[in-house]
């Protein structure tokens, strides 16, 4: 992520590790990769755009995208959220 | 719930994650018929899904409506049997090409002759892949499969053909194109007389794993170069999907 032009954040990615198999399926459909598999777990990196390929082909609608505004959330936050 | 979200309703989400095995197109499509109920706004105790054996059979349990997992071939009587008894009812079968189009071709064919009006939707993974990849009615020619080590010999069999002197609907879509999948289920669910939606998804531990696929986003962006839309036509060849609906 280091040197890469910071985005404006324009989703949260619910990602529910219960139902979520890493079949790594979101992370080749996202356009901005914004989603990595670290240690067999998917983890989100804050620069969701909100296109929501990675919700739409999800076979085990493990994610949700919650669509935010820049200013309430702001940039650089660290870590992952879980959710669903 | 929001727009996007509203087909949960139509799932047990208590019992999920679902027991396919990761990169399985199964999900994409169990989740586009469920969005395809929710775009119709089907009422929940007039819907009634019945599902055969196999991976694609699995489904039926987790829909949040009634739901009959019958035996092997045999979801298309069954559900011919409940839309006899209860014209009111929303009668839809989700099962795979092994279990639709070899078990229980038979029945298939009748149905289409009978003109039910039900919903058939087929979760073509060209392969038996529960038992752990035997070719199925469907494999393509010279396709390497568990029992076919040198090449599937025969050719696949085409269903559109079966459609061509009874009238009827039949779609063939992909996992990769989720909007005309779902076009083609909403417009099958609303066609008055037997409709078959065949959904070409992916399998990639029994199936993609042997053609040389490292991953199952590879055999989704296979259907995308492969596959192109020709909805409406006559008839639609192998690299074709799209729409054929009868005049009448």
């Amino acid at each position: 992520m280091t040197g890469e032009k910071i985005q404006k954040r324009k989703g949260i990615v619910h990602i529910n590790h219960e139902y979520c198999k890493r079949c790594g399926i979101c992370v080749n459909f996202c356009p901005v990769k914004n989603l990595e598999i670290r240690q067999q777990k998917l983890m989100e990196l804050n620069r969701c755009i909100a296109c929501k390929m990675c919700q739409r082909y999800c076979p085990d609608i493990a994610i949700e995208i919650e669509e935010v505004d820049e200013k309430t959330v702001g940039t650089g936050k660290s870590g992952h959220r879980n959710g669903g | 719930m929001d727009k996007e979200s509203g087909f949960k309703r139509y799932l047990k989400l208590d019992l999920l994650p679902t027991p396919w095995c990761p990169g399985c197109g199964n999900g994409i499509v169990l989740k586009t018929i469920c969005q395809a109920f929710d775009e119709l706004d089907l009422p929940k105790d007039g819907t009634v899904v019945i599902s055969g054996i196999g991976c694609a059979g699995r489904s039926a349990g987790f829909f949040n409506l009634d739901s009959v997992h019958t035996a092997h071939g045999r979801a298309i009587p069954v559900a011919e049997g409940i839309k006899y008894a209860n014209d009111a009812l929303h009668v839809v079968v989700v099962s795979g090409d092994g279990d639709l189009l070899g078990i229980g071709a038979n029945h298939l064919l009748h149905a289409i002759r009978r003109k039910t009006n039900i919903t058939v939707v087929c979760y073509a993974n060209e392969i038996y892949a529960m038992t752990g990849g035997q070719a199925s009615p469907i494999t393509p020619h010279n396709t390497k499969t568990l029992t076919t080590p040198d090449g599937n010999p025969d050719y696949p069999t085409d269903v559109q053909f079966l459609f061509k002197h009874h009238n009827g609907y039949f779609a063939r879509t992909s996992a990769y194109h989720l909007n005309h999948m779902k076009k083609c289920i909403t417009e099958s669910l609303e066609f008055n007389g037997f409709s078959f939606v065949e959904v070409r998804t992916m399998c990639i531990v029994n199936y993609g794993r042997r053609l040389g696929y490292k991953n199952s986003n590879e055999m989704l962006m296979h259907y995308k170069e492969l596959y192109k839309i020709n909805d409406y036509a006559e008839e639609l060849a192998q690299d074709e999907i799209g729409i054929i609906k009868s005049s009448s």
